[in-house]
């Protein structure tokens, strides 16, 4: 997370309802960026690539879940990122970041956990039907 | 009712051995069945003594009602149609636990384990055809040719011959559920899916009058279940995947078995 001058336009990463947004905007007046790019998570994968191409060097997230949540569910493949990115919070993690990172895979994994399960679910009873019609229609 | 005396016994001698066991190293008597905190020797005997109480049983059983234990069994493998029973069974077992097993890999709900040691893996899926055969056999003289048959026996003609198999195949499935929890046992949540699983193989056996289709399920299940038990972890939920060797356990396992119970009985008896 190198602090240097980006000449790029700046990507910014927020929810368009969310309550960070205002606080986002104002944050980037403060610096004087006028224009910046707006990506929604959940919808990063033309951020990623454009970080990988080259195309944007600068990426404000509003905190450090954003970023792991992201990197988690691969929509970024964040070790492929230019080690001259830079990377801005707009709130910036505090002392405990292992906590932050802790806490953030933990909701990630149960959030993860629970969709495969329902698809789990899906599936074996989909299963269940064909192994039915299956054993009717082998002992014809 | 001679069968379930017998089996009753069983546990009489099981607790009496145990009871000894327990006084030798100084331990009070306690009512539970559980070998844990015995020296391993003495597990060793208990065990051995649980294994020739059942063998003793199986072959009393025909004793006490006057045929040779070698007629008895061998009219429960009839050499007609109801030998394809057998295949079937197998195929029927591998089907339904191969798919569902097929679709938790697929979704993430079990991990395919990473194979280090190849020898022993080898030398433990070569021993798992032999414990299929031997697990399933043992299982299925002692729960459907002695009790269930015997069962059967007397309440067809007292109850009708529906009343009576319905009562005796109720009666069958309680007591093989309830006799995986005779000893001590790390879960007891699993308990439906024994009772699931005794339901299939009771209306396997009440529909054909033989051991080769329950002993197709029976021995097939075991196969895929063992078979599978040194390359996969469950990681999916309980209630979806089951846990270590009880795939059955869970509610799909449950829905499953009652599924191919209706499937057997669709096809070997009620359709």
């Amino acid at each position: 997370m190198t602090q240097q001058t980006q000449t790029a336009l700046p990507a910014v990463v927020c929810r368009p309802d969310d309550a960070h947004k205002a606080a986002l905007e104002s944050h980037l007046a403060q610096r004087g960026i006028e224009t910046a790019k707006w990506f929604t998570p959940g919808a990063l994968h033309d951020l990623d690539r454009a970080v990988r191409q080259g195309r944007i060097r600068h990426v404000i997230f509003a905190g450090l879940p954003d970023l792991l949540q992201a990197i988690w569910e691969e929509e970024i493949v964040f070790e492929e990122w230019p080690a001259d990115t830079h990377i801005e919070f707009l709130d910036p993690p505090g002392g405990d970041t292992v906590r932050t990172i802790a806490a953030s895979w933990a909701t990630w994994r149960q959030q993860h956990r629970r969709r495969q399960a329902w698809s789990g679910l899906l599936l074996s009873v989909l299963v269940l039907i064909l192994s039915f019609a299956l054993c009717v229609y082998l002992a014809r | 009712m001679l069968a379930l005396l017998l089996l009753i016994l069983v546990l009489v001698v099981m607790w009496f051995t145990q009871a000894l066991s327990l006084r030798s190293v100084g331990k009070p008597l306690r009512l539970r069945i559980d070998h844990a905190d015995l020296p391993r020797s003495l597990q060793r005997v208990n065990r051995t003594v649980t294994n020739a109480a059942f063998a003793a049983v199986l072959i009393a059983y025909p004793l006490l009602r006057g045929e040779s234990p070698f007629h008895y069994y061998a009219r429960f493998f009839p050499l007609d149609w109801r030998v394809f029973g057998l295949p079937h069974g197998v195929a029927a077992a591998l089907i339904y636990l191969g798919l569902l097993y097929a679709c938790w890999l697929f979704t993430d709900n079990i991990y395919l384990r990473s194979l280090s040691d190849l020898r022993r893996l080898g030398a433990r899926l070569a021993g798992v055809p032999l414990s299929a055969v031997i697990g399933a056999g043992i299982e299925e003289l002692l729960f459907r040719a002695m009790l269930l048959a015997g069962l059967l026996e007397s309440l067809r003609p007292a109850l009708g011959p529906g009343t009576g198999t319905a009562v005796a195949v109720a009666i069958g499935t309680v007591v093989f559920a309830g006799a995986h929890y005779v000893r001590r046992v790390k879960r007891h949540w699993t308990f439906p899916g024994h009772l699931a699983l005794g339901l299939l193989l009771c209306v396997s056996f009440a529909c054909t009058d033989a051991l080769w289709l329950p002993l197709g399920l029976h021995g097939g299940g075991i196969l895929i279940i063992m078979g599978l038990r040194p390359l996969v972890r469950y990681v999916g939920p309980p209630w979806l995947v089951g846990a270590s060797i009880y795939p059955y356990a869970g509610a799909v396992g449950v829905v499953g078995l009652t599924i191919l119970t209706f499937n057997m009985w669709l096809l070997h008896g009620g359709g």
